[in-house]
């Protein structure tokens, strides 16, 4: 028994090699109904744990690739949404200066505000129209929400705009619906007052105010702003301010209307004269 | 070879043939890269591991051609026996002559099992063995030793 063993030791490698030749062979003589059987048994023996590693490695590299083609698409179709809810709120503003034009037959000259002065917070506006398209300094500048400005330098072509932000900017103002009329202006650190009320007077915080029309720049009822609260004035303290929140958020608007209709403007540069009609039914009516 | 490195060197070449194997083509011409790794068994682990080798990877690509299963498996378990056999008869372990085992192993394996194949049509098979074995077979070695010697880099860079 032990030579038997001992043989089949020394000769391992040539009856190993006789085996296996021998088990292909049988392969290959088998019907083709059990080595179609055999073929799948020893794919699924075999090679099932390597094609399983595969096709996660395969499913890893797609969904890598996958995921860079997404975010691909993703940043585009963001940008077409960027474009497209623009083009929605450019709409949304142009209907509403639109709506706004149409409500009183007043002559208005539409603009866009090609620059924004070089200040943190601006105090002019550049707009694209001049004299020639029939602007001249001292003419409002207004949008459907209330007051922006007024006109000061005109060229050919284009307009700088004083902002009511603008240290040197001020309005004749008074509540709607009362007669305590004021002067408007911004202080140096950009809040907007009413100044010089007198200190027995009819203001609350929420009252909304209005050009009053003296001046001869700015009709009468154009809204300034609300009263936010009143305080007494510093210097002299026979006096109150209000402080006041803006009616035109200025940093929203894009285009504005420029009042050019000489049928409000008052006579001339004389400051004492009062606008000669009033706009107050351009914000009353609906 | 250790037989870290010859494991590692079986798993690359499993794994290249399984992910990689339709990418591989040259035009028509397909590598072999389970016979690579036949020749490999047979001149550094033997006779034994040559043929287990060639039985089991002949057997894996067999599973996937039913018509010949098992003739995969016997060319190859010839193949690894043979050179296991004949390993001590040249000097094996540089690079350009086991690229011409490479070659000689490939032409032998395709004389042996296109015989086969082929046995009903003769003019295929010459077709086969004269013009697309050869190029398949130089096509096998040099991405054998590719294979090899990157995996010689990497282990040298490693153990540093």
């Amino acid at each position: 028994m032990s030579k038997f063993f001992s043989f089949i030791w020394d000769h391992r490698q040539n009856l190993l090699f006789l085996l296996l030749v021998l088990i292909s062979l049988s392969a290959l003589s088998l019907s083709s109904h059990r080595r179609f059987y055999l073929a799948r048994r020893v794919n699924r023996a075999i090679l099932a744990p390597f094609q399983l590693v595969v096709a996660r490695v395969d499913y890893f590299l797609q969904l890598k690739s996958e995921n860079v083609k997404l975010r691909k698409s993703n940043f585009l179709l963001n940008l077409e949404l960027y474009r497209l809810q623009e083009a929605k709120r450019q709409n949304q503003r142009l209907e509403a200066l639109l709506e706004f034009s149409r409500r009183y037959p007043v002559r208005f000259i539409a603009c866009r505000i090609i620059s924004g002065g070089l200040g943190e917070k601006a105090h002019v506006f550049i707009i694209d129209k001049g004299f020639e398209d029939g602007l001249s300094p001292n003419l409002p500048v207004l949008v459907p929400e209330g007051l922006v400005g007024k006109t000061v330098e005109v060229d050919p072509h284009r307009t700088v705009v004083q902002l009511y932000s603008h240290p040197e900017f001020r309005v004749s103002a008074k509540p709607r619906g009362k007669e305590d009329r004021a002067i408007v202006g911004s202080s140096q650190n950009n809040k907007m007052y009413m100044f010089n009320i007198p200190l027995r007077n009819q203001l609350e915080p929420g009252d909304l105010i209005v050009s009053s029309g003296m001046g001869g720049i700015f009709p009468k009822g154009i809204p300034v702003g609300r009263i936010v609260g009143l305080e007494e004035e510093e210097e002299m303290r026979i006096k109150m301010r209000a402080r006041m929140e803006p009616a035109v958020d200025l940093d929203k608007v894009s285009e504005v209307f420029v009042l050019a209709d000489t049928a409000f403007i008052g006579p001339g540069d004389n400051l004492l004269f009062e606008a000669t009609d009033s706009l107050t039914q351009l914000w009353e009516r609906p | 070879m250790s037989n870290l490195k010859f494991l590692i060197f079986a798993l690359v070449l499993f794994f290249v043939h399984l992910l990689f194997y339709q990418y591989l083509s040259f035009g028509e011409t397909y590598p072999d890269l389970f016979l690579i790794l036949v020749v490999f068994a047979g001149l550094y682990k033997g006779p034994e591991a040559g043929s287990a080798a060639g039985f089991f990877c002949g057997l894996a690509q067999d599973s996937f051609s039913y018509a010949f299963f098992g003739l995969h498996a016997l060319t190859k378990t010839i193949i690894g026996f043979l050179i296991g056999k004949i390993r001590h008869s040249f000097y094996s372990n540089n690079f350009l002559v086991q690229g011409v085992i490479i070659i000689a192993a490939k032409m032998l394996h395709d004389i042996i099992y296109y015989a086969v194949f082929f046995s009903q049509v003769p003019g295929s098979y010459l077709h086969q063995i004269l013009l697309r074995t050869p190029l398949s077979a130089v096509y096998t070695a040099v991405l054998g030793l590719g294979i090899l010697f990157l995996i010689n880099f990497r282990i040298r860079i490693s153990s540093r």
